[in-house]
């Protein structure tokens, strides 16, 4: 018995073994011993469909087999709905893990341009307002191969374009402390590798005001003494993403991890006009529980898009349904995902 | 003959050689820090005849008690004899008023050497000669030109001058060249200054020529008067007077220094040496005879018309003294020939090292009570290229603690811990034994200066709680308030401390003053300090006082201000508590809106008016100016309304009349010459603030091992042994961490308290000695212990180990080498300038034997400021295992269920199949 899981994946049709139909009454006894009167033809009872396997079982056949044993009936139903929980559950993991760096690889290409080009005509900003999204710096760590478009902002959201500046902090190669947020999984995970970093690592960041060497001190965890007061003008970057330990690493983090480094040369002078503090949205590990809107709006979309699956398939039958329904499928889907992320905290 | 040729040349050596003793005598001779000299002056006439008339003949002398190392606005002492007694005398002394005095005895600060010898441009000279008001080096006189053959104006004094050149007696003397800038006089007579940029200011009337950016044309209230001084000469001939030196920080313009010599110029005004006729005119300039002539030499000729001791009045007959005796002529040839030229030399300026060393200074914070100290110790310390360079920077204490709490700085000067102790192990080491006194500024119900002024801590308090009244307005206010308002006692306390009954026993003489508001406060800091620690804690000890603060009358009377009822002390602040609002007072308008309606403050703080450094203090009370605020400069609308304004300072007492009362330390009481109360120590005992005070307290001092000080005790200070010990004593400390600091710091550091326990403990005024107002810290004086603790400390900081307190047996205090002294150049250096002799490096090597045993105490461990706290997410640690999770298991729960169904379903079609064969086989 095999199971075909169509897009909507309610529906498991089985391709039932042949059941006759009940025959008719059978020919009439027959009459007196008198051989000599034809016999009628034979077989008009036999169902046409009779023989030979019929590829959906009719709602009849069904019906009819449920009125026989509605056991069946409640399996089929359980068996439906885990599939789908099960789908959806693959589904979110998959997208999670893989499908959301195709959505960032994006993210940057776009982000890379543009920051190019208000570099090159010295548009970026280097202090005041800066609005979350803007691409600010580029990031790049020879020792892991990371190259990254730095947005300003940390929030999930603006974590899923790349590593984000916090935005109360000095920006790289200005006095004072640093600090770039960057997930470990979701979107690419950019700050994955950064706990391999060995002390005196390279960490090259460009920003309007020039590019800056900065060598890694060391990497910091819970527990670990906090670094040294920063002597006056003075520079540090600090990486921040999240790690797991034991049975996590890799792929459940939960902990916070920060990789401290001292800027090599002289600072640059600092605008002032930076914000003072950042809601709790753009903190270490928190979510954003603002994307529920987004996410009840996909869902919306989702729905209305299954409903109407559903319908294009009584209308027009199986492949012409198929053909439209799983792109639009997707979408609602994609765009629920990547909504849905955002509650989980930021640095996943 | 032979003999007798001896004989004779034996005589006529012991006479020379008395001759020489006897010239050199009289001649000026440079005492151990003072100078004398003296000279006849005389006062002649010149006859027509040719002949000399000798009007007036005085011998005088004089004597100047400090004439090296002087210090800017510090002051120093004139006094003199066989001068002509002064008339027309104003209260004065420094004012342009003062300069119409008649035959009074002219001080002015001049630039320059006065010696022939002496390059053009440095010679002492009346233009290079300050006064601070053009009047006093400017005459004139008016006449129609008409007249020019009759009027006597056209020949005023200066003209008849015999002594004077032809050139200074013409109508127009050293005029200005370019723009006119004169009010139409016919004669001018301008004495040009020449400043040290080489600018030269004419002056002129009203100023209108230009004059120094210093000099002034009205006299500005709050500002300290010029140092030029007319000094006022008793009947008997004698006089004193208390001169100003001012050096090129004070007045840049006349720009005395260590570099550019200056001199005391001492005129005896006898008055113009008359020419009478004109006789050494050239022709066709002298008076015209006649009415001219007699008219000019009668004016000329003048004698004084004030008699001898006369104050000013300006009556018909008085006015302003006759122009030829008065000391506004000091520049004409007669009076200038008789001067006497005191040669100044300075210490270096306080700014001498930041423009000689470059060097990054190493910065000290803390206690006022060392700024003379540190200005003499830090020149010898960057002078020496092998020392370091310091700086005090002076703040309060509790400051200077919280900085080095913070670890901002490395080294504080502080005269007690602070209360919840070091944050790190930290040294407290004995720097100097000095102290506050009570200065005063008073003159008695006869307008003389009160030379002596006794005071209890219990009106100490009387002044600090604003108990006294002050304003008359402020007593009629208190009348009418109603009986059960804690106010209205102060009605019966006295309005001043010169009215209060417990006052005039210990002060008879000094009578009611004008100075009403000055004398119901005492000028005390407004910040943090422990000197106001240290002055509140003499006023807790004595039990009157602070009875007198918890309420209880004095035996006259007199309450306490019921704001301050009951205040807790000591504090290092003295707080202004007083909120009586008077509804009627408005301060002449200032504490009025624009709606004109009064908007009251507190009154009494306004009078109290604390000022920001010990510093400040001294020198308003150097001239008794006055800081009580109440000193209104109103706003007016242009209609005439006064509709607010700023309050002031009231501004210098006028001298005759002054009474003023302030906190000072007592090397700025020496500096700038003022006069300090005699405190009460026990009972009935006033003491003054000498070494021999200062020794008496320390000795009643024992070491406290829990602060790690030698605190005075206030209490013991009451009783028979304390009868001799002044109450104002304070020790300073150096407080530096013996932890923490990097090498070079403490190296420099320890350097320092070596210097400071041994070297630095010389009296005297040189470079790196400790000047008066200081009592060394030796163990002639008792303070061995404390110098043996700072020869501790400064190994201990220069260990930087972590040692508190010493270990063991301590080694005495061997003498250092010290580090060499260079002497300024200039002027005579007194013999007491040499300090021991230079060999080496100083105190970097210790004789053997000597070292202190290691301290026990362990240097803490490296401690981190934090850790970093734990932040995880559940969420982040069981999204994605959770989700897995659903996924595996759905599917597991997927297949169960499809294969239950597809088993049941299977068995049905067997059943049907079974049930179809046997109906066939049926059939």
């Amino acid at each position: 018995m095999n199971t075909q899981a169509g897009p909507l994946s309610g529906d498991a049709q089985a391709i039932e073994p042949v059941t006759l139909a009940p025959p008719p009454e059978p020919y009439p006894a027959p009459r007196s011993p008198d051989y000599d009167e034809p016999l009628p033809p034979p077989a008009q009872w036999v169902d046409r469909h009779a023989f030979g396997p019929r590829v959906i079982g009719g709602p009849q056949a069904r019906a009819l087999d449920g009125l026989r044993d509605p056991r069946i009936g409640l399996a089929r139903v359980f068996t439906r709905v885990a599939t789908a929980v099960a789908l959806l559950a693959a589904w979110c993991v998959f997208f999670v893990v893989g499908l959301s760096s195709m959505e960032t690889s994006r993210d940057q290409q776009m982000l890379y341009s543009q920051l190019r080009s208000e570099l090159a005509l010295e548009t970026v900003k280097i202090g005041g307002y800066i609005s979350p999204g803007e691409p600010i710096a580029l990031i790049e760590i020879p020792a892991i191969k990371l190259r990254y478009v730095v947005v300003e902002g940390t929030s999930a959201g603006d974590l899923r374009a790349g590593p984000g500046h916090l935005r109360y902090t000095p920006l790289p190669g200005q006095a004072g402390v640093s600090v770039v947020y960057g997930r470990s999984l979701a979107f690419g995970g950019p700050f994955q590798h950064i706990t391999q970093l060995q002390s005196g690592d390279t960490i090259l960041v460009t920003t309007q005001q020039g590019t800056f060497t900065y060598l890694v001190d060391r990497i910091r965890r819970q527990g670990d003494p906090i670094p040294d007061q920063l002597a006056s003008g003075a520079s540090r970057l600090r990486l921040v993403t999240a790690e797991g330990t034991s049975w996590r690493n890799g792929w459940a983090a939960n902990q916070v991890v920060y990789v401290d480094s001292e800027l090599q040369g002289t600072t640059q002078p600092t605008p002032s006009g930076r914000v003072s503090g950042v809601p709790d949205t753009e903190q270490a590990l928190h979510g954003d529980p603002g994307a529920l809107v987004p996410l009840v709006l996909w869902m919306q979309v989702l729905l209305a898009v299954a409903a109407g699956a559903a319908w294009t398939q009584v209308k027009w039958g199986g492949a012409q349904t198929w053909l439209v329904a799983v792109p639009a499928i997707l979408a609602a889907l994609w765009g629920a995902s990547e909504s849905a992320i955002q509650l989980l905290p930021n640095l996943m | 003959m032979r003999r007798a040729g001896r004989r004779a040349t034996a005589a006529g050596g012991a006479l020379l050689t008395a001759a020489a003793v006897a010239l050199l005598g009289a001649s000026a001779a440079s005492a151990a820090t003072g100078f004398q000299a003296s000279r006849t002056v005389t006062r002649q006439f010149l006859n027509p005849d040719g002949s000399e008339t000798v009007v007036d003949t005085r011998h005088f002398s004089v004597n100047v008690d400090t004439i090296s190392d002087l210090r800017g606005r510090q002051q120093i002492t004139v006094a003199w004899s066989g001068a002509h007694p002064t008339g027309g005398l104003v209260a004065d002394p420094n004012s342009a008023a003062a300069s119409r005095q008649e035959y009074p005895v002219v001080l002015m600060e001049c630039r320059g050497i006065d010696s022939p010898a002496a390059p053009a441009g440095q010679r002492v000279d009346p233009s290079t000669c300050w006064t601070q008001t053009p009047d006093e080096r400017y005459q004139e006189t008016f006449f129609d030109p008409n007249d020019v053959d009759i009027d006597p104006n056209v020949f005023p004094e200066w003209r008849l001058d015999q002594f004077a050149p032809a050139a200074q007696r013409t109508a127009v003397v050293n005029p200005p060249t370019g723009a006119d800038c004169s009010d139409g006089a016919g004669t001018r007579r301008y004495t040009p200054f020449v400043a040290t940029t080489g600018v030269t200011y004419f002056g002129g009337a009203n100023g209108l020529c230009g004059i120094p950016p210093e000099a002034s044309t009205t006299v500005d209230p709050s500002a300290p008067p010029a140092d030029t001084t007319y000094g006022a000469t008793g009947l008997d001939g004698t006089g004193r007077a208390s001169f100003v030196v001012w050096t090129a920080q004070q007045n840049a313009s006349l720009g005395c220094s260590n570099t550019v010599p200056c001199a005391l110029v001492i005129i005896p005004i006898v008055g113009i040496s008359c020419d009478a006729s004109g006789t050494q005119l050239p022709a066709g300039q002298e008076p015209a005879p006649g009415d001219q002539a007699t008219g000019a030499v009668g004016k000329c000729e003048k004698t004084g018309r004030y008699a001898p001791g006369e104050p000013f009045s300006s009556g018909v007959d008085k006015g302003f003294g006759d122009s030829a005796v008065v000391g506004a002529l000091w520049w004409s040839a007669s009076n200038w020939n008789n001067r006497i030229s005191v040669p100044l030399s300075f210490a270096p300026a306080p700014n001498a090292c930041d423009v000689l060393d470059n060097r990054p200074p190493l910065d000290i914070y803390g206690s006022e009570l060392m700024n003379q100290a540190t200005i003499q110790w830090a020149a010898l310390f960057c002078h020496d290229p092998r020392l370091f360079k310091f700086q005090h920077v002076r703040t309060g204490e509790p400051q200077a603690k919280s900085a080095l709490a913070a670890g901002t700085i490395s080294a504080a000067l502080v005269s007690r811990p602070p209360d919840g102790g070091y944050t790190g192990p930290t040294v407290n080491a004995p720097v100097a034994v000095t102290g506050f006194a009570i200065s005063f500024v008073a003159d008695d119900a006869n307008k003389k200066p009160v030379a002596t002024l006794k005071l209890n801590p219990r009106l100490l308090a009387k002044l600090l709680s604003e108990s006294y009244w002050g304003r008359l307005a402020l007593q009629q206010d208190y009348h009418n308030l109603g009986n059960s308002n804690p106010y209205k006692k102060l009605e019966t306390n006295p309005q001043d401390i010169t009215r209060d009954p417990e006052f005039v026993k210990l002060n008879p003489g000094i009578g009611p003053t004008i100075q009403t508001q000055a004398a119901s406060t005492l000028l005390v800091l407004s910040g943090n300090s422990d000197v106001m620690y240290a002055l509140t804690s003499y006023i807790n000890a004595d039990p009157d006082a602070r009875a007198f603060l918890n309420g209880k009358p004095d035996p006259w009377g007199m309450v306490v201000n019921p704001a301050y009822k009951g205040i807790s002390l000591p504090q290092p602040d003295w707080p202004l508590l007083d909120t009586f609002l008077s509804p009627d007072i408005d301060l002449d308008g200032c504490l009025r809106n624009d709606k004109q309606q009064i908007v009251p403050v507190p009154i009494l703080p306004l009078i109290a008016a604390p000022m920001a450094s010990l510093t400040s203090i001294a020198q308003s009370m150097q001239f008794a100016i006055a800081n009580s605020n109440t000193n209104c400069s109103p706003l007016l609308t242009p209609g005439g309304l006064i509709v607010g304004g700023t309050l002031k300072p009231l501004g210098r007492e006028q001298p005759g009349a002054r009474f003023m009362l302030g906190l000072t330390a007592l090397g700025d009481s020496d500096l700038y010459g003022l006069h300090s109360a005699t405190l009460q120590s026990s009972p009935g005992h006033f003491v003054a603030p000498t070494n021999a005070g200062m020794s008496a307290a320390m000795k009643l001092t024992s070491y406290d091992p829990g602060t790690r000080t030698w605190p005075i005790p206030y209490s013991k200070l009451r009783g028979s042994a304390g009868s001799g010990a002044y109450p104002g004593t304070m020790v300073v400390y150096a407080a530096v961490p013996t932890t923490g600091l990097d090498a070079t710091t403490a190296r420099d550091l320890g350097e320092l308290l070596d210097f400071t326990s041994s070297a630095g403990q010389r009296s005297g005024t040189d470079q790196g000695q400790l000047p008066p107002g200081f009592l060394p810290m030796t163990s002639a004086n008792g303070l061995g212990a404390l110098a043996a603790r700072t020869e501790w400390a400064s190994g201990a900081v220069s260990r930087q180990a972590g040692e508190l307190i010493p270990t063991g047996p301590v080694s005495t205090p061997n003498p250092h080498p010290t580090p060499t002294a260079t002497h300024q150049p200039g002027g005579g250096q007194p013999g007491g300038g040499g300090t021991g002799t230079p060999t080496g490096t100083p105190s970097t090597t210790r004789p053997a034997g000597a070292e202190p045993p290691p301290s026990p105490y362990h240097p803490p461990v490296d401690v981190p400021a934090g850790y970093v706290a734990a932040i995880d997410s559940r969420a982040a640690g069981w999204a994605l295992p959770v989700g897995v999770l659903i996924t595996i298991g759905a599917t597991i729960i997927a297949i169960i269920f499809r294969t239950v169904s597809s088993v049941r379903a299977s068995n049905n079609l067997r059943n049907r199949l079974i049930r179809l064969s046997a109906t066939k086989d049926i059939e």
